[in-house]
């Protein structure tokens, strides 16, 4: 009887926090509002209409700020990001998902504190929890595609940098095949760099997931075979760098307001790639 | 092309030392066909198991071989032995394994660990870990001459299996299913957890039919569930007695 009580407490517990939690949407867990492969017809429309981005350089080496969950609300982190990135004349900032908590209101917020595009470049991608309360609608009227590449030219060479809507965990078979249609090309471009947000390896116990093992063998021997120099990812909120062959894969630390290690990335691109964490 | 068949002529010396010393062997052929969100359409995978048993001890080989994958033709393998043993009228197995996968001519990925398995008429749980090693081949460091070999570790991941079924597992058929994060050539990460539906019926004491029905999803733990892999399998088993 104590037994039957327990169990009708735990699911009634499990249930309330179904319908009102307020930081993570628990309905995630079984059914989502949008599927990655929805998302990357959206992206790909947006892209249509947009096109991709070319900046262009006369710098032989030149700054790039990355930085990941932000999970704004909040905004102290990211004004700082912000303010460094463009006082050290930053050519962009990568937002590498999860910047919002996904509720309208903070993506509306969010969208008042993206620097204007005269000082700075930004590129944003799409994580986790940019999805919750069907965060997607808002993040995509608002913010545009997640799934996209751009290019930076420098008086020695074109690099290319992909950017990969992760936020469910798996980049979906058709953007598995848009990803293997751009990297064809990589041998045009001298550093090609990924941005996605889910982090591939699980260098600590955590409950946040990875891509499924399947999907990250595919994207090691694709990355491999086309030499891919760096691949930035966040979603762990702790960093850490692994090597494999010619490629870094950099989890970044979360940029969050509060967060005991919050840091954000600092890329000085020219013939070779410097990173450096910048702690705040 | 001989190092395919390396497995292969292992399993067929562990079969013929069986034939002279142990009591028990098991047969297992099985073949997979579904379609995930790495596969270039249908994909099919087809496998070989031998399990030499004697008495409470058993060493288990296997040998997969991966059709029309999203990487070119794969090959994986795997050795584990087992010990059966009871305490107080509890039954448990402890398992200790080794599994490798070729699943690129550049890459490979090689996974040891140990679990332990705890079951009754209706049920069984399996709680271990691993250490999952990713590195580059040979074939990478000839076209890419490195300093040094590089390497990726997962260390001590959480694998694990909850299982129930009708009938007890005795019985000549059943139907079980199961949630867990691991496969006999695949352990996936302990958020990344899969469904599992398995019939099985034995018309002989020696020999024994199954289907089994998989369901594996991305980002449940990231609160945004997605589709990730389905297939059916289905394999006969054969168990010959000495």
């Amino acid at each position: 009887m104590r037994n039957y009580l327990l169990i009708k407490v735990i699911i009634g517990l499990f249930l309330l926090g179904f319908i009102s939690c307020d930081k993570a949407d628990i309905r995630g867990m079984f059914f989502s509002y949008n599927y990655v492969n929805e998302r990357f017809d959206q992206s790909m429309e947006w892209n249509d209409i947009h096109g991709f981005k070319q900046i262009t350089t006369t710098d032989s080496v030149y700054k790039i700020y990355v930085m990941g969950d932000s999970h704004m609300g909040t905004d102290k982190n990211y004004n700082t990001f912000i303010f460094d990135a463009i006082e050290d004349s930053a050519l962009a900032v990568v937002m590498n998902g999860d910047i919002t908590s996904g509720r309208a209101k903070d993506v509306a917020i969010f969208e008042k504190k993206i620097p204007p595009q005269s000082t700075i470049e930004s590129f944003l991608l799409v994580g986790n929890h940019d999805l919750y309360f069907d965060g997607w609608d808002e993040f995509y009227k608002r913010l545009g595609s997640s799934t996209y590449y751009f290019t930076v030219q420098t008086p020695q060479a074109i690099d290319l940098f992909i950017c990969l809507d992760s936020g469910s965990g798996t980049l979906g078979y058709k953007q598995m095949n848009w990803l293997k249609n751009i990297l064809k090309d990589r041998t045009l471009y001298r550093n090609c760099i990924v941005f996605t947000h889910c982090n591939f390896f699980r260098s600590r116990h955590t409950s946040s997931t990875n891509p499924n093992i399947e999907e990250i063998r595919t994207l090691l021997d694709l990355f491999l075979t086309h030499n891919i120099n760096m691949v930035i990812t966040g979603h762990d909120h702790k960093r850490s760098i692994e090597i494999l062959g010619n490629t870094t894969y950099i989890t970044m630390d979360a940029l969050l307001d509060g967060h005991k290690h919050a840091s954000y990335l600092k890329l000085s691109i020219g013939s070779s790639i410097h990173y450096d964490f910048e702690q705040l | 092309m001989f190092r395919l068949l390396i497995p292969y002529l292992f399993m067929l010396a562990c079969f013929s030392l069986n034939t002279q010393a142990l009591s028990q062997i098991k047969i297992t052929a099985f073949g997979d066909v579904g379609s995930n969100n790495v596969s270039k359409g249908i994909y099919f995978n087809t496998a070989l198991k031998n399990d030499f048993m004697y008495k409470n001890h058993s060493l288990n080989t296997a040998y997969q071989f991966c059709v029309n994958k999203h990487l070119s033709n794969t090959s994986n393998c795997f050795v584990d032995y087992s010990y059966q043993f009871a305490v107080s009228e509890h039954n448990f197995i402890a398992k200790t394994f080794f599994m490798y996968h070729s699943f690129s001519k550049l890459a490979f990925e090689y996974n040891v660990g140990l679990s332990a398995s705890y079951f009754r008429k209706h049920f069984r749980c399996e709680l271990g870990t691993h250490i999952r090693s990713l590195g580059v081949s040979k074939k990478y460091m000839q076209i890419h001459p490195l300093e040094k070999p590089t390497y990726i570790y997962e260390k001590f991941n959480m694998i694990y299996l909850i299982s129930a079924s009708l009938k007890p597992y005795d019985e000549n058929w059943n139907i079980e299913v199961s949630v867990t994060n691991m496969d006999y050539f695949l352990l996936n990460q302990e958020t990344n957890p899969m469904i599992n539906l398995k019939a099985h019926y034995q018309w002989n004491k020696q020999w024994d039919v199954f289907w089994e029905l998989w369901y594996n999803s991305a980002g449940s733990f990231n609160l945004s569930i997605n589709p990730f892999d389905c297939f059916f399998r289905t394999g006969i088993s054969c168990e010959i007695i000495y």
